[in-house]
Formats: C-alpha cells, sequence, structure tokens
C-alpha cells in the first residue's frame, strides 16, 4: 500500500535513502575490516538480486523462480569476455545486462504464456536446465571446474587514465555506486506511474487489462527489468570473487532470496533492503552450515507465510495506514452525512 | 522389430509409471485444493527414506514395510494439510506455492543434516531378479513400479467413481462453493486428497528406492517431469497427467538412448516447451474437474 | 447513422455449451441500452467478446465501423470502450486518487519511458488528471475519501469509485454489466440519476447489462433481450416488458 505520485513528490521522500548512502559511504572510514566490507558487498549483491526478485514477486505477481539464473549468466558473461576476449570491465557489464535481458526475455516468452501456477515450475525448470547446460558445455563455460583469473575491474578514461579496483575499499566503493544507482532506478520505477501500472496487474489484472494496460508487455518488461538486476549482480561477482562455476546458479541462493523478499515484505523497496541487511546479517552472526541455515529458513518462510505474508515492512505499512485511518475517522464524523450507503 | 527401440519403449513405460504415480497426486491437489505442492517430490523422497528405516534398518518385511510407508505417509499428508495448507486454501495463489516450496527446501534440508548427503542402497529380492521376455529384460522390482502404478489407477479411478468421497472430492474439484452449499464436508476432503496423493507418492519411493540408491535430493528432477505431465495433461486433469506421463516417460527413455544420456531431462522439459508453444493449455486441454 | 458498436451474427462456445448463438445487436452513439435476460443468457458473455475478453467462435464486432473482432482487450479499451464488471472491482491496495489516476493513465501516455524518464512531462499529466479526478470525485460524491485506501470503502463507495474511475477516461461508450447488484435503493436511484444526467448533458453512450427490472424502465432508451444465447426481443422498454416471449424466458420453467 503506498500512493504513487512520485512525479509530485517532493524530495523530501527521499532521505531515508540518502541517509542510508551516507551511512555506507562512510563505513571504510569507520574501519578498515575487509570482513566488514566483504559483508556489505554481500548485503549489495543480495540487495540487487533481491530487488529484481521483489519486481517480479512483489510488483507484477508472478513468482519466479529463476533470479539465480541470471546471476549466473551475468556472471558468466563478464567472466567470458573478460578472460577469453579481453574485454574491459564496462563493456562486460553492459554485455552481462544484454546477455541477461536476452535470457529474461526467452524465459519470458515460455513462462508467460502459461498460469501463474505453472510459470513457477517453468522458470525453476529453465533454471535447472541452464544450470545442466553449463555443467555439460565444457568447450565454452569449462563445466564444472569453472573460469578462473578473472581481473579485477578496471575503467580506462583516454586522457584521464586507468582505474583499477583492486583494494577492497575500491572494491567496496564499486559495489556502493552499483546500490546507489539501482536503489535510485528501482524507487522511480516503484513511485511512477509504471509502478502504478504493475502494482494494478498484480492487483487485479482483468481489471488493468479493461483500462487500457497491456498486461503481458508489462510482465515481460518486469521480468527483464528484474534479470538485468540480477545480471548485474553476477558481473559485479565475477570481478570479486575472480571465479565463476556452474554451482553459482544454485538453490541456496534462490531460497535466501525468497526469504529476502517474503520476510522483508515484498513489493516494496524498503522491504527489500530490511529484508537484505536481516538475511545477510543473521547468518554471519550464527555460522551454520548451509543445510541447516536453509533448514530453519524453510521455516522461518513458512511461518511467515501463514502468520504475516505482508512481510515486516507490510505490516509496518499496514499498521500505518490503521492509524492514519482512525486520525482520519475522528476529525471526520461530520463527513458521514455525505453517506446513503449501507 | 529393434530389440533395443523395444527395450527402450519398455524402460521408458517403466520411468512414465514412476512419473505418473507423482503426477496424480499433484494433479488431484490442485484439482480439489487448487495447491500446487512444491513438496510432492518430497514426499516421494521421504517414502524411499521410510522404506530404508522399516526394511533395511529395522528388517521388517518388504511388503510390510511398503504398507507401512503408505500409512506413514499419509499420515504425514494430514499433518502438512492441517499445519500448512488449511490455513491458506482460498488465500490467492501465491502463498501456498510459497509454502510449498519452503517446504520442500525444508524437507530435503532436514533430511541431509538428520541422515546425512550420502546416497543409501535398498537391496530387495526383487531388484536381484531379471525377467526376460523375448530379448527385452528388466528387473522384477520395475516391473512392480508398472503393476502398482496401473493397479492405483484403477483403484482410484473406482473410488472416484464410486465412493461418496470420491465423488465429493470430484463435485469440489468442479465447484467448490456449490459443494459447500451441498453440505459436503470440505475440510475433511482436503485432508483426504492430500492423505492420498502423499500415500501415491511415498509408495512410488517405495518401490522405486530399491532401484536405485535413495538420497535426500532424489525428488527434485522427478516433481519437475511430474509438474511437466501436469502441464502437459492440463492442470487438474488427472487422466490427461497419466497419458502425458506414459508420453514423457517413453520420449525421454527414447531421447536418452539416441541423443546422450545427460540431455535426458533437457529432452524432456524441450517436449513440454514445444507442447506449450503450440496448445499453452496443456496437451488434453481443461477438463472442467478431475 | 453508424451505429457506434454493431454485433453480427455471434456466437461463442464453451465446449460443448453454446453460450452465444448467432446474436445480432448494434449500439447507437448517444444512447441508453439495456441488455436483460434471465441468468445464464449470455450477457456477460457477450459483453467479454465485445470487449475483446473472449474472442468469438463466430461472427463479428465492429467499432466506429472498424472491425474490432478478437483485438485483446486493452486495445480495445484505449479506442474508447470502457466495461466494467459484476460485482465491485477497484484497485484495493491503491488510495482512491490512484484508483482514477490508474483508469487515465492508459489513456494519456503508455510509454514506460516517459514515465521513468521524463518527470516533468509525466508530472503535467498528472496534475492534469488529479484536477479532472477531482471533479468526477465531487461529482459522485466522495470526494472526501480521495486519500483512502479503496478497501477502507465501504460497498456503496466503492461502488461510486468504480463508477468514478470509468468517467474518468471519458469512453466513448461506457458498458455497465450489473451496476445495480446489491446495491440499496438510494444508491440505485442516485446512479440512475447521474447515468441519465451523463447522457443528456454530454450524450454519454451507455450499454448495461441489468437484471433490475425498474432500472431499466427508468433509465434505458431500449432494450435487448437474450435467452440461452439467443435474442428473443428488442424495443422500447415498455414493449420489451410486454412481449410475451421475454415473460415465458423470466417466469416459464
Amino acid at each position: 500500500m503506498r500512493s504513487f505520485l512520485l512525479h509530485l513528490k517532493e524530495k523530501k521522500e527521499l532521505w531515508p535513502y540518502f541517509a542510508l548512502f551516507f551511512i555506507l559511504a562512510c563505513i571504510p572510514f569507520g574501519t578498515s575490516s575487509r570482513y566488514i566490507l566483504n559483508l556489505v558487498i554481500y548485503f549489495g549483491m543480495y540487495l540487487l538480486l533481491s530487488m529484481g526478485l521483489n519486481l517480479m514477486i512483489g510488483g507484477v505477481g508472478l513468482f519466479a523462480l529463476c533470479s539465480p539464473l541470471f546471476f549466473g549468466v551475468g556472471a558468466y558473461t563478464s567472466a567470458l569476455v573478460s578472460t577469453e576476449l579481453g574485454f574491459p570491465f564496462l563493456a562486460g557489464l553492459v554485455l552481462a545486462i544484454i546477455f541477461s535481458a536476452i535470457m529474461a526475455y526467452i524465459v519470458g516468452t515460455f513462462a508467460l504464456r502459461v498460469s501463474y501456477h505453472s510459470f513457477a515450475i517453468i522458470t525453476l525448470a529453465f533454471m535447472i536446465i541452464v544450470q545442466l547446460i553449463v555443467y555439460d558445455w565444457v568447450s565454452l563455460t569449462k563445466g564444472p571446474m569453472g573460469i578462473p583469473g578473472i581481473p579485477r575491474p578496471s575503467i580506462s578514461l583516454p586522457s584521464i587514465g586507468t582505474l583499477t579496483f583492486n583494494t577492497p575499499v575500491r572494491l567496496y566503493y564499486l559495489m556502493f555506486m552499483l546500490i546507489v544507482i539501482s536503489v535510485l532506478v528501482f524507487y522511480r520505477i516503484q513511485n511512477s506511474r509504471v509502478g502504478r501500472t504493475f502494482i494494478s496487474i498484480k492487483e487485479d489484472e482483468p481489471l488493468a487489462e479493461a483500462y487500457g494496460v497491456d498486461a503481458k508487455r508489462y510482465k515481460m518488461i518486469a521480468f527483464i527489468i528484474g534479470g538485468i538486476f540480477g545480471g548485474i549482480a553476477g558481473s559485479y561477482y565475477a570481478h570479486y570473487i575472480r571465479f565463476v562455476s556452474p554451482e553459482i546458479i544454485s538453490m541456496y541462493l534462490l531460497t535466501t532470496l525468497l526469504i529476502i523478499v517474503i520476510v522483508g515484505g515484498s513489493g516494496y523497496l524498503e522491504g527489500v533492503i530490511i529484508g537484505a541487511l536481516l538475511f545477510t546479517i543473521i547468518p554471519e552472526a550464527l555460522r551454520l552450515t548451509p543445510e541447516l541455515r536453509d533448514l530453519i529458513y524453510s521455516i522461518v518462510l513458512i511461518v511467515i507465510v501463514i502468520r504475516a505474508p505482508e512481510g515486516v515492512y507490510g505490516r509496518y505499512r499496514e499498521r500505518m495506514r490503521r492509524k492514519g485511518l482512525k486520525k482520519k475517522e475522528k476529525t471526520e464524523n461530520r463527513g458521514e452525512e455525505n453517506e446513503t450507503v449501507d | 522389430m529393434d530389440i533395443s527401440f523395444l527395450q527402450y519403449v519398455v524402460n521408458g513405460v517403466f520411468e512414465g509409471s514412476v512419473y505418473a504415480l507423482i503426477a496424480v497426486g499433484l494433479s488431484l491437489i490442485f484439482g480439489v485444493l487448487e495447491v500446487v505442492n512444491f513438496a510432492h517430490g518430497e514426499f516421494y523422497m521421504l517414502g524411499a527414506i521410510f522404506l530404508f528405516i522399516f526394511f533395511s534398518f529395522f528388517g521388517v518385511p518388504y511388503w510390510i514395510g511398503v504398507l507401512l510407508v503408505i500409512l506413514c505417509m499419509a499420515a504425514f499428508g494430514v499433518l502438512i494439510e492441517r499445519l500448512m495448507i488449511h490455513p491458506l486454501v482460498g488465500k490467492g495463489w501465491l502463498l501456498p506455492i510459497i509454502a510449498t516450496f519452503a517446504l520442500s527446501i525444508g524437507l530435503q534440508n532436514l533430511v541431509i543434516v538428520t541422515f546425512g548427503p550420502t546416497p543409501k542402497p535398498i537391496v530387495t529380492t526383487y531388484t536381484q531378479h531379471i525377467i526376460d521376455i523375448a530379448g527385452i529384460n528388466f528387473t522384477q522390482q520395475r516391473f512392480l513400479i508398472l503393476l502398482f502404478a496401473l493397479g492405483s489407477f484403477i483403484l482410484l479411478n473406482l473410488f472416484l467413481k464410486r465412493t461418496k468421497t470420491g465423488k465429493a472430492m470430484r463435485a469440489i474439484s468442479q465447484n467448490r462453493e456449490a459443494s459447500q452449499i451441498v453440505g459436503i464436508d470440505v475440510n475433511r476432503i482436503y485432508m483426504i486428497t492430500f492423505a492420498i496423493g502423499s500415500a501415491l507418492a511415498g509408495l512410488a519411493g517405495s518401490i522405486v528406492g530399491p532401484i536405485y540408491v535413495i538420497y535426500p535430493t532424489m525428488g527434485v528432477m522427478l516433481c519437475l517431469k511430474a509438474f511437466a505431465c501436469v502441464i502437459m495433461g492440463g492442470f487438474g486433469n488427472v487422466k490427461g497427467a497419466i497419458y502425458s506421463a506414459y508420453i514423457l516417460g517413453i520420449i525421454g527413455s527414447l531421447g536418452a538412448s539416441f541423443v546422450s544420456q545427460t540431455y535426458k531431462d533437457i529432452i524432456i522439459f524441450a517436449a513440454l516447451i514445444i507442447v506449450l508453444l503450440i496448445r499453452p493449455q496443456g496437451l488434453f486441454g481443461k477438463k472442467v474437474g478431475i | 447513422m453508424k451505429p457506434l458498436i454493431e454485433v453480427n451474427n455471434i456466437s461463442k462456445y464453451f465446449f460443448a455449451v453454446k453460450a452465444l448463438d448467432g446474436v445480432n445487436l448494434h449500439v447507437q452513439k448517444g444512447e441508453i441500452l439495456g441488455l436483460i435476460g434471465p441468468n445464464g443468457s449470455g450477457k456477460t458473455t457477450l459483453f467479454n467478446c465485445i470487449t475483446g475478453f473472449y474472442t468469438p467462435d463466430g461472427g463479428k464486432v465492429y467499432y466506429e465501423g472498424s472491425n474490432i473482432t478478437g483485438l485483446p482487450p486493452h486495445t480495445i479499451a484505449v479506442k474508447g470502450v470502457l466495461r466494467t464488471f459484476q460485482l465491485v472491482h477497484i484497485f484495493r491496495q491503491m488510495t482512491v486518487m490512484d484508483n482514477m489516476l490508474m483508469a487515465i493513465q492508459q489513456f494519456q501516455d503508455r510509454s514506460v519511458f516517459n514515465a521513468l524518464f521524463r518527470k516533468n512531462y509525466i508530472a503535467t499529466l498528472e496534475r492534469e488528471a488529479i484536477e479532472k479526478a477531482e471533479n468526477i470525485l465531487d461529482f459522485v460524491g466522495i470526494l472526501y475519501l480521495k486519500d483512502n485506501y479503496a478497501l477502507e470503502l465501504s460497498y456503496g463507495q466503492q461502488k461510486l469509485l468504480e463508477i468514478a474511475m470509468s468517467l474518468m477516461p471519458s469512453p466513448k461508450i461506457l458498458m455497465l454489466d450489473e451496476p445495480t447488484a446489491a446495491v440499496n435503493p438510494t444508491m440505485i436511484a442516485k446512479i440512475a440519476e447521474d447515468i441519465k444526467e451523463l447522457n443528456t448533458e454530454r450524450n454519454q453512450t451507455f450499454f448495461i447489462i441489468e437484471h433490475n427490472i425498474d432500472f431499466v424502465m427508468k433509465v434505458c432508451d431500449r432494450v435487448v433481450v437474450l435467452d440461452h444465447g439467443k435474442k428473443i426481443a428488442e424495443g422500447s422498454p415498455k414493449q420489451v416488458k410486454e412481449n410475451p416471449k421475454v415473460i415465458e424466458a423470466y417466469f416459464g420453467v
């Protein structure tokens, strides 16, 4: 529940985000701990991926299970073009975006034709199939051995020189920039006419169609944008970890993303940020084996779905709405005269 | 006719039987409760695990073990239905899918955490004996799958057509509200449907388990293929799911032999995707009701 | 005068059931046409065929002279054909004002690019739309609720919102599916009044499915009657009410 009047909003609405950016920007000054910088970088990658997933689930109501697929496509694209073709980082990033968009288009073309139940299954099937292909097509992807030796990202400007991101702090700020750009983009999408259209499709698709919305087209757009977010995260990952293998297209990742989106609050950018924070920090604090962690995640997910499906931020939003309603009822009891109904 | 070709077809029929056993449960549950049970593959896996516990661990005779598995899985199905599914029925399509998906992940990891990830074999007498008909051979265990599958389908058909509960299930799948108005105890039927679906999956696990090794993620690919059968057959159409299961089983088997073993799964999904391109509603359309 | 909408020999089957069987009708510009018939006679099916939600199995639909048969609903909507649904359908999780803006935004500018990158241009459109929305909400009587979320409104208020939304894009024809269903008599009178006012003052064309015969008598210029997918009568409300075939369809058997 929100209002979509971005085009008329004042910049004041953005201050919580600027506060967040400020905090993130200051962290490297407060600590030189690689551990913490690494943690925030992972937060960033999870954030990017979950924003994409959130756009699909919470934006247009598509339960997509293929986010890790776009992550993989982005990662492998960057890995291959930088190691095999010697392309610079930015070119790799752009190509990662293009290829994840293409992959999203292909998956979407099949998946969007079918009912929403089948949609989930088809997206999952695509993810598993592509993972199988990546394992198998050794000549291209080096199969299970993966692609090592991916160079650090570097940007060359003609007269100014080359900036190589080869220290933890530099890599941190690269991710920071990606976070800022994506959050702002997502914010604009969410609170604009486009966001309104997406929610209308999720709410009541026939009604939206009756008011001129080409639901298929907008769903595909949301899906592709979601895929692009994933591809960007993948591209960064390739240059950060400097090694990619088929394992990155994993169910562990999918489970984590789902829990971030659902527990944080599907449909809200704020919810995704909260969720990403929670589920980057908690596993680190608890130090569980992946299986135990996923077992706990599953239980939490089930409980949340049954008790509080709107997620943490959704609950908060609902409470705010009710408070606002009570206040309005107190001051507008006169308005009831106009009513002639039940 | 080329013997090896027939052999592959026969293998495909056996595979199709397994898909069908899982797909029927999925289709029933969807038809009656309108819930997609992502964890159905894990019910199959649990069936195999329970059999392992009863048969290999406790030394219970095989057939008693299978019976126990059916009972256990039915009870488990009721438990899951009451705890997780029942609160979510009617709250849209998204929540049950998320919950069953989480259940699927949870069950897989639960088994890994308690039993460890190493695969375990189950050895029964039937896996040892091979039947040979005109040059086509298969173990007795495989033949049992076909027997049990066909037997289950016939029994299920009788159940749905002749018994009051079965008819109630069909009624609900066609029109939930009307069924309630007419006085059908919808909640009870949900439990029974889920129990039947789980029991079928568990049965499949207990018969197929001895053929290959059992391991925590053995249900994942199978579940996806079962989904392919359900989608291909038209969601909620049980007969369609069974036909699709055998079609996909044979296609998969032939594909594996002529193309490559690794690409077998891909071929099955490619078949599904081709069907969806031509007929998004599935081969057998959307029948109203089971 | 060429009719606004022309339905030629439309048929629609669902498996073996013939929901529509060779239906012919037309809607003139500026008229209020009523569509009545017993339950299951195919009224909503006909609406769906005209507005693109179903593709007819036979026959053609024309709008302003051009063939719109089988076009997707959003294309037909943008051409100026707006329909409502049985029972109230609004966007519950949005505010009243957002509902109104949603009703018009696809008719003003549908470009995703503009919505994302040309903020000022879209802001201008939004401001104009808000002004129009406030006028319409005022006309309908729920302006004071404009910042409430749609799910907070009572059933009757939601009904009014639904009507208000349908007026936002200034459609050439407004197709209402049972607008008075489950509505109390005072509200029904208000709706009837509003419809007549829009028709006389702005020449708004209406095509209305209704079960409430009094309403139809009061509001409609002309009535078409369906039974079992076939048109069995057509004429002025009085003519239709006294038509023996119609009486039999409603009360016989």
